[in-house]
C-alpha cells in the first residue's frame, strides 16, 4: 500500500507542474504532452520516397536510391509534441523501473532515436538511485527537446524525412506559430493602440507588426490612388539596410520591396483591389519595357503576349511577380535602353529567328507579325520593319469599313456590325447595351426606352436598318453612322480648315519670296523652287518656323501640331501607305536633305542635326 | 481612420515629452490638425539664440501622409525655401519617403538636427547651399544676421 501511495502522491505531484498531465489512477499510468520548441529551429530535409519507411533512413542513402531527389530544406520552429505515456508497475520506484512510450504525431521523429531516450528513464531510475524519477525524466527530455534531441548533430546535418509528411510538419509550425501570434498583444505603429494578436497581421519577410485596420485602410488607399510602390512594410526601418548599397540605386531598391498580393490577401484587402495593384503593377512592368509589342489593331492595342510577364492568374495567390528577380531586370532593361539610344532602333529589327516575328495579341487574339505589324504570314515570308502607326493599303480599306459600317462600343470601342435585328445592341467584349445608331448607353434593364421616348433622336428607329447597316436609311441622312458620326464630322471640318489654312499659306508665299533661298547659290534656288511648286504647303510652314536650327531637320516629317489640320493631315498620311501613294513624303525629304547640304556646305559647316530632337514614331523616318 | 485618435494621442504624448528646445500648440483649439511650434535654434549652431515659429499642417489623410512643416520665421537656411511659405522637404518628409509609424516628435527632432547640420545635397535653396559649401564664414554670418533680425 506504501507504494501506492507513493504511486499516487508521484502522479499528484506531476499533475500540480504538468495542468496537461492525465492520470489514469486505476493502472498508474499517465500521458502528457511534450511540446516541441526547440530553442534554435530544426533543419528538416524533405526528400521525395524514402522506400525503409524512415528507419535509419539519411539523405546519402535516399540519394543513391536513384530516385529524383528534388529535396527541400526547411527550417521548423514547432514539430508537433512528443507523446509521452508512463506506467508505474507495482514494485515502483523500489524494485521495478517506470515503463515509458514515446510517440510523435506524423512519426517525425525516428524510431531509434525515440527507443534510446525511452532507454534513457530506466537509466536515470538507476543512476538516481531508484526513487521517483518521472519528474526528472520529463526534465530530462525537456532538455533534450531544447537541443532538437540533437538531431542536427548527424551525419546529414538535418532531420532527414519523406516529403509526404512536409505538408503535415509546415502546417502545424505554421498554425503553431499563428496561434502564438494570436496570444499576443502588439501596439500598432501607426494608430498608436495595442491590438490583439488576432487583429494584426506580421509581415511574412521583414517581421513588422501592424493592425489589420490599418494596413487595410493604408493599403487601400495608396492602390486607390494608383501608388504601388508605397505597397511596402510600413516601418520606417524597413528596407533601408538594403539602401545603403549605393547612392543612385538607393530609391530604386528600396521602392522595389512591394508586398506580395498573397500577403494583401491575407490581411483582409479586398480581392478587387488586390487584382486592380496586380494588374497595375504589370502595366507598369509592360509600359517601361521597350521592347514590348503592342496589337496593331487601332481597337485594341493591348500588349503582345509574353513570357517575361505571364497574364495574371485566376487565384491571386499563384502571382508570380518576384520582386527581388524583377530588380535585375529592371537593372538590365536599363542597360539595354542605354545600348539603344546609341544605335538607334537595333532593339526593334528583326529578330535572329525568323519565326520569332509571330506575335499573339493577349486580348484579342490577333497573330500578326512584330516586325511588319501586319497578320501573321508563316515564318518564311520576307518582311520590312514598319511603324504600327501606318497602315497598309488592305488594312486602309479595312479601316475604312470598319468606320462606315461598325458602331463601336461605348464602353471598349471594340467595332461592332449589325448584320440583321433591332438596334438594341450587346457588346461582345464587355456586354455593355447600348445603341447602334447613336452609340447612347443603354439600361440593361429596360434597353428600349431609349427608342420609345419622343423627343429622342432614335425614337420609334428601333428596328431601322433592320437588314443591317448596309441596308437602306431613311432620306434625311439620319442613317447610320453611329458613334463614328462625330469623328467623320470631326475629320470633315478639320478638313475644310486644313483647306483654308493651305490657301492661305499660298498667298502668304505670293507676297514674300522666300529671303532664305534667295541668298543661295543658283542651284539651291532651283531645288527651293521646285519644292515650292511640289509642296507648297509644307515648304511655307518649314520656312516659317522661327528655330533656325530646327527647321533644317532632313526629315522634316511632323511638321509642327497646328490645331486640327495638323492631326487630321497625318491622320491621312497615315492612310496613305506605302503602295505608291506616298509621292509625298520621300521625294520632299530627300530634296530637303540636299537643300539642308547644299545650305551647310555653303556655310561651312557640320550638321548639328541631334537625333534626340526626332521624334520616335516619326512616319517618314521609320519607312525610310 | 485612425487619425484623429492617434493625433489627440500624439499631441499628448509631445505635451507630456515634449523634444528639447520645442513648445508645441494648437493655435485653435478644436483644430488638430495644425500645430505651432516654437524651437529653439540648437546652442551650438549659427541658428543658437534665435525662436523659431514652425507650422506643422497635418494633412486629413494622416498618418498616411506626411505632416507638412513650415518655418513661420524667416531663416538662412539651405534646407528651407526663402519665400513667405518657408517649406522644407527631405528625409522622412517627402511623401515617398514617408512612412505612417513616424511621429511628429521625429519630425520635430530631424527639423532640429536639420538646423543644427544643414544637407546641403539635399537643399531647396541652391545659393544658400553653395555659400555653405564654400563661403561657409559668409553663410555662417549671414544665417546669425537673419538670426537676430527676425528670430529674436
Amino acid at each position: 500500500m506504501a507504494e501506492d501511495d507513493e504511486r499516487t502522491e508521484e502522479l499528484g505531484s506531476l499533475e500540480a507542474i504538468y495542468p496537461e498531465f492525465n492520470i489514469d489512477h486505476d493502472r498508474f499510468s499517465a500521458t502528457l504532452e511534450l511540446a516541441v520548441t526547440p530553442s534554435k529551429p530544426l533543419l528538416v530535409r524533405f526528400i521525395p520516397q524514402v522506400t525503409n519507411n524512415g528507419k535509419g533512413s539519411s539523405y546519402a542513402q535516399a540519394a543513391t536510391n536513384g530516385n529524383a531527389h528534388i529535396e527541400r530544406d526547411v527550417e521548423l520552429s514547432h514539430l508537433p509534441p512528443l507523446h509521452i505515456e508512463s506506467t508505474l508497475p507495482d514494485g515502483y520506484p523500489s524494485t521495478v523501473a517506470p515503463k515509458v512510450t514515446l510517440t510523435t504525431q506524423h512519426d517525425w521523429l525516428p524510431k531509434d532515436r525515440l527507443v534510446e531516450l525511452e532507454s534513457q528513464v530506466e537509466r536515470l531510475w538507476n543512476e538516481y538511485g531508484r526513487c521517483q524519477i518521472l519528474y526528472v525524466y520529463v526534465d530530462f527530455l525537456q532538455q533534450a527537446v531544447e537541443r532538437s534531441f540533437d538531431l542536427d548533430q548527424c551525419a546529414d546535418g538535418c532531420l532527414v524525412l519523406p516529403s509526404t509528411t512536409e505538408k503535415l510538419l509546415t502546417d502545424f509550425d505554421e498554425a503553431t506559430k499563428v496561434s502564438i501570434f494570436n496570444a499576443g498583444t502588439y501596439d500598432c505603429g501607426i494608430c498608436l493602440e495595442p491590438k490583439k494578436g488576432t487583429r494584426c497581421y506580421r509581415m511574412k519577410k521583414c517581421g513588422h507588426v501592424f493592425c489589420l485596420q490599418c494596413l487595410q485602410d493604408f493599403y487601400n488607399n495608396a492602390i486607390t490612388e494608383g501608388d504601388i510602390t508605397g505597397v511596402r512594410c510600413l516601418d520606417p526601418t524597413c528596407g533601408k539596410d538594403l539602401a545603403m548599397a549605393g547612392d543612385g540605386r538607393k530609391r530604386k531598391r528600396e521602392s522595389k520591396r512591394t508586398l506580395h498580393p498573397r500577403e494583401l490577401l491575407a490581411m483582409g484587402v479586398e480581392e478587387s483591389m488586390v487584382r486592380r495593384y496586380v494588374e497595375m503593377k504589370r502595366k507598369k512592368k509592360l509600359e517601361a519595357d521597350k521592347t514590348t509589342i503592342y496589337c496593331p489593331r487601332t481597337w485594341c492595342q493591348s500588349p503582345a503576349r509574353s513570357n517575361k510577364y505571364p497574364p495574371i492568374p485566376a487565384d491571386l495567390t499563384l502571382y508570380a511577380g518576384d520582386d527581388s528577380s524583377s530588380d535585375e531586370d529592371h537593372v538590365e532593361s536599363g542597360a539595354n535602353r542605354d545600348g539603344s539610344a546609341t544605335s538607334g532602333k537595333a532593339s526593334k529589327g528583326p529578330p535572329a529567328d525568323p519565326a520569332d516575328r509571330l506575335a499573339v495579341c493577349e486580348k484579342c487574339n490577333l497573330a500578326f507579325c512584330r516586325v511588319c505589324y501586319m497578320g501573321w504570314h508563316g515564318p518564311f515570308a520576307r518582311c520590312f520593319p514598319r511603324d504600327p502607326t501606318e497602315l497598309s493599303a488592305e488594312e486602309k480599306a479595312s479601316y475604312d469599313y470598319i468606320r462606315l459600317h461598325t458602331s463601336p462600343c461605348p464602353t471598349c470601342s471594340s467595332p461592332t456590325q449589325k448584320t440583321m435585328g433591332c438596334n438594341h445592341m450587346n457588346c461582345f467584349q464587355c456586354n455593355t447595351h447600348f445603341c447602334y445608331l447613336c452609340g447612347a448607353w443603354l439600361d440593361g434593364g429596360n434597353p428600349y426606352q431609349h427608342f420609345n421616348k419622343p423627343g429622342s433622336e432614335c425614337y420609334q428607329r428601333l428596328w431601322e436598318l433592320e437588314e443591317g447597316d448596309e441596308g437602306q436609311g431613311p432620306e434625311d441622312g439620319r442613317g447610320f453612322a453611329g458613334g463614328r458620326r462625330w469623328e467623320q464630322m470631326a475629320i470633315e471640318a478639320a478638313r475644310e480648315a486644313d483647306a483654308a489654312e493651305a490657301a492661305q499659306l499660298a498667298q502668304v508665299e505670293m507676297v514674300a519670296p522666300p529671303a532664305a533661298a534667295a541668298q543661295l547659290e543658283p542651284i539651291a534656288v532651283h531645288m527651293a523652287q521646285i519644292r515650292l511648286n511640289d509642296e507648297p504647303v509644307v515648304e511655307a510652314q518649314v520656312r516659317q518656323r522661327p528655330n533656325g536650327r530646327r527647321r533644317q531637320n532632313p526629315f522634316p516629317a511632323r511638321p509642327p501640331a497646328q490645331g486640327q489640320a495638323q492631326a487630321v493631315r497625318r491622320h491621312e498620311r497615315a492612310g496613305a501607305g506605302r503602295n505608291g501613294t506616298n509621292q509625298r513624303g520621300n521625294p520632299l525629304a530627300q530634296d530637303d536633305g540636299l537643300q539642308r547640304f547644299l545650305e551647310l556646305a555653303q556655310r561651312d559647316e557640320e550638321d548639328g542635326w541631334d537625333s534626340d530632337e526626332l521624334d520616335e514614331d516619326d512616319v517618314r523616318f521609320v519607312i525610310r | 481612420m485612425a487619425g484623429n485618435k492617434r493625433i489627440m494621442k500624439e499631441f499628448a504624448d509631445i505635451q507630456a515629452n515634449s523634444p528639447p528646445g520645442c513648445t508645441i500648440t494648437l493655435p485653435k483649439e478644436d483644430d488638430l490638425l495644425n500645430w505651432e511650434v516654437t524651437m529653439d535654434g540648437p546652442s551650438d549652431s549659427v541658428y543658437a539664440g534665435g525662436r523659431f515659429k514652425l507650422a506643422v499642417a497635418l494633412p486629413k489623410e494622416y498618418p498616411f501622409k506626411p505632416p507638412n512643416v513650415s518655418f513661420k520665421t524667416k531663416i538662412y537656411h539651405p534646407n528651407v525655401s526663402n519665400d513667405e511659405r518657408g517649406s522644407m522637404c527631405l528625409g522622412m518628409l517627402r511623401a515617398d519617403e514617408w512612412k505612417p509609424p513616424n511621429k511628429i516628435v521625429e519630425v520635430l527632432k530631424l527639423v532640429r538636427a536639420v538646423l543644427a547640420a544643414p544637407q546641403p545635397e539635399d537643399a531647396v535653396e541652391p545659393g544658400i547651399a553653395n555659400e555653405y559649401k564654400n563661403e561657409r564664414r559668409a553663410f555662417d554670418k549671414n544665417a546669425k544676421e537673419w538670426v537676430s533680425k527676425y528670430a529674436k
